[in-house]
């Protein structure tokens, strides 16, 4: 058989005959067959190449985009038709009030407005006129609107927990963006970073609701359940979980149960205010469970995983910006 | 012949060039948000490749368009579960490889008592996909040839690159570096003889093709 035959096969430019003569040739001789296969393996794998075949790449991705979006759009469409109507309605109520109705309604409007923020590194604490605490950890910010009515008002970005004592008189809630969590007297913590994909929320004490933009009820978290918003989905999954884990914070300590490497890092990160580089691929994805004090150093810490593992680490310092911490 | 079957082959040099982790990163998160920009990229960086892998192996231009688009939708099916050190190629490639198996397989059956040409060919083709490795392999492979270039006398990989990357013929070689026509075929079969030597371990099989043709 000659070598331009042979090439003429593997990539398929052979004419019926040609290949009706080399695939009974080899039929029977299995040496041959396994031979073929492997010409035909490493031809395909020498051509891999992202460069061919450009013009029914477009045309297939228009297809792709097609077939995925009609779910999503539906998904965003009426996430947006909903919302668009509450607006709607609020824009012409509002409008009609305000026409006809000139006075103000009372109690509407915001009477005080006050910003708490916490660097990274830190946990702060703030009290309230009532006798209601606000945790806040590491770079998180808390805003908090209260108005004529005594309704109050949290917006929130990081992580906060809040101790509120019970008082019928007063509403509170916490606006997330998609949704509220409104308090009856309760104590609960929120994580909401921005770079995280979801909002996460842990019932300590009493009752919360959670409830839709439009003030629509969602549903009710009792004391040790776990709630799990994803923003992207924009579903909430609601598990139990130990609160103790999600407020450990609050109490100066690190809870890792079952975390990556890589999401540990991510939290050593926001705390120690460094930059940390996973070299290891392979260590990124390894699980550990460890209790950890926030005051503890970052390099007594690294040392810790060092000692439990393959880990090897080196501490850049820079002068400007984060240390970046290599682990490898 | 060895040599020309290479060349013909333009074996070891269209391995995709892997993508700068910062991007990839950045690429990450915006599949996870399910952007179109974000698809799109990764569709013209990976399209070709999988879509490759799929024809070579069904001769059928429809098929393996419809098999790379169900990849592509597996990976839209998954967006949220997505991370840094998630390998987007490595999973596009095991879906439609996979997918391409039961395709065959369920086709051979279909075809064992009709064309026996066809029948044959989709056999064979069968059984050499079930061989192949999985794309990590490649990588690893492509580490390798990236070494031995690397590690090659500066004038001979100047001219092997030339000829290899850029397409030149040997002429244009010669008059792009001022040397003679013969030193062009000299540096480049005794590159090709010191790669084979380098790469031997990783490409043993690439010695069976003498055997087959002789």
């Amino acid at each position: 058989m000659s070598e331009e035959i042979f090439i003429r096969i593997l990539n398929n430019s052979a004419t019926d005959a040609e290949k009706s003569s080399f695939f009974q040739s080899i039929e029977e001789d299995s040496d041959q067959r396994e031979q073929y296969k492997q010409c035909k393996n490493l031809y395909v794998a020498s051509s891999l190449n992202p460069e061919l075949h450009d013009s029914i790449q477009k045309e297939s991705f228009e297809r792709f985009w097609d077939r995925v979006h009609p779910g999503k759009q539906q998904k965003v469409l009426n996430l947006w038709y909903r919302y668009a109507a509450v607006v709607l309605v609020t824009l012409a109520t509002s409008f009609l009030v305000q026409y006809l109705i000139p006075e103000k309604q009372p109690g509407d409007e915001i009477v005080q407005q006050i910003e708490y923020s916490s660097e990274k590194g830190s946990v702060s604490k703030v009290l309230l006129e009532d006798g209601s605490a606000i945790w806040l950890s590491s770079a998180t910010s808390v805003k908090l609107e209260k108005r004529g009515n005594g309704e109050m008002m949290a917006r929130m970005s990081g992580e906060a927990y809040f101790d509120l004592v019970s008082d019928p008189g007063r509403k509170f809630s916490v606006d997330m963006g998609s949704f509220k969590v409104r308090d009856i007297g309760t104590k609960f913590n929120i994580r909401a970073y921005k770079d995280e994909p979801g909002v996460y929320t842990s019932l300590v004490d009493g009752k919360i609701e959670f409830l839709s933009k439009a003030d629509q009820k969602l549903l009710t978290m009792k004391p040790g359940e776990y709630m799990q918003f994803n923003k992207q989905s924009m579903k909430m999954t609601l598990s139990e979980q130990d609160p103790t884990i999600a407020t450990a914070w609050k109490d100066g300590k690190f809870v890792f149960i079952d975390k990556t490497l890589s999401e540990i890092c991510h939290e050593l990160e926001n705390w120690y205010n460094v930059r940390i580089v996973i070299e290891n691929k392979t260590l990124a994805g390894t699980k550990y469970t460890s209790v950890i004090k926030r005051t503890t150093t970052i390099k007594l810490v690294l040392q810790m995983l060092s000692l439990t593992d393959k880990i090897k680490y080196s501490i850049t310092d820079k002068k400007e910006g984060s240390d970046i911490v290599l682990i490898y | 012949m060895l040599e020309s079957l290479m060349k013909a082959w333009g074996i070891f040099f269209t391995f995709i060039p892997a993508m700068d982790p910062a991007k990839l990163n950045e690429l990450t998160i915006s599949l996870q948000k399910g952007e179109k920009f974000a698809y799109e990229e990764i569709y013209n960086d990976y399209f070709g490749v999988i879509y490759h892998l799929s024809l070579q192996y069904l001769h059928d231009t429809t098929i393996a368009e419809e098999i790379v688009q169900d990849s592509f939708m597996k990976l839209w099916e998954i967006r949220e579960t997505l991370n840094d050190q998630f390998n987007i190629l490595s999973f596009l490639y095991t879906i439609t490889k996979n997918n391409c198996l039961n395709y065959l397989r369920n086709q051979k059956i279909a075809l064992k008592h009709q064309e026996n040409l066809r029948y044959l060919e989709m056999q064979f083709n069968y059984e050499a996909l079930e061989k192949m490795g999985n794309y990590l392999e490649f990588e690893v492979l492509r580490g390798k040839i990236d070494q031995a270039i690397a590690a090659l006398p500066a004038d001979l990989r100047e001219t092997f690159l030339l000829s290899r990357f850029d397409e030149l013929s040997y002429k244009g070689i010669a008059i792009k570096q001022t040397i003679s026509v013969k030193t062009v075929e000299a540096r480049i079969s005794k590159a090709l003889r010191i790669l084979r030597h380098e790469l031997k371990d990783y490409l043993a099989i690439i010695y069976l093709i003498t055997k087959l043709l002789s």
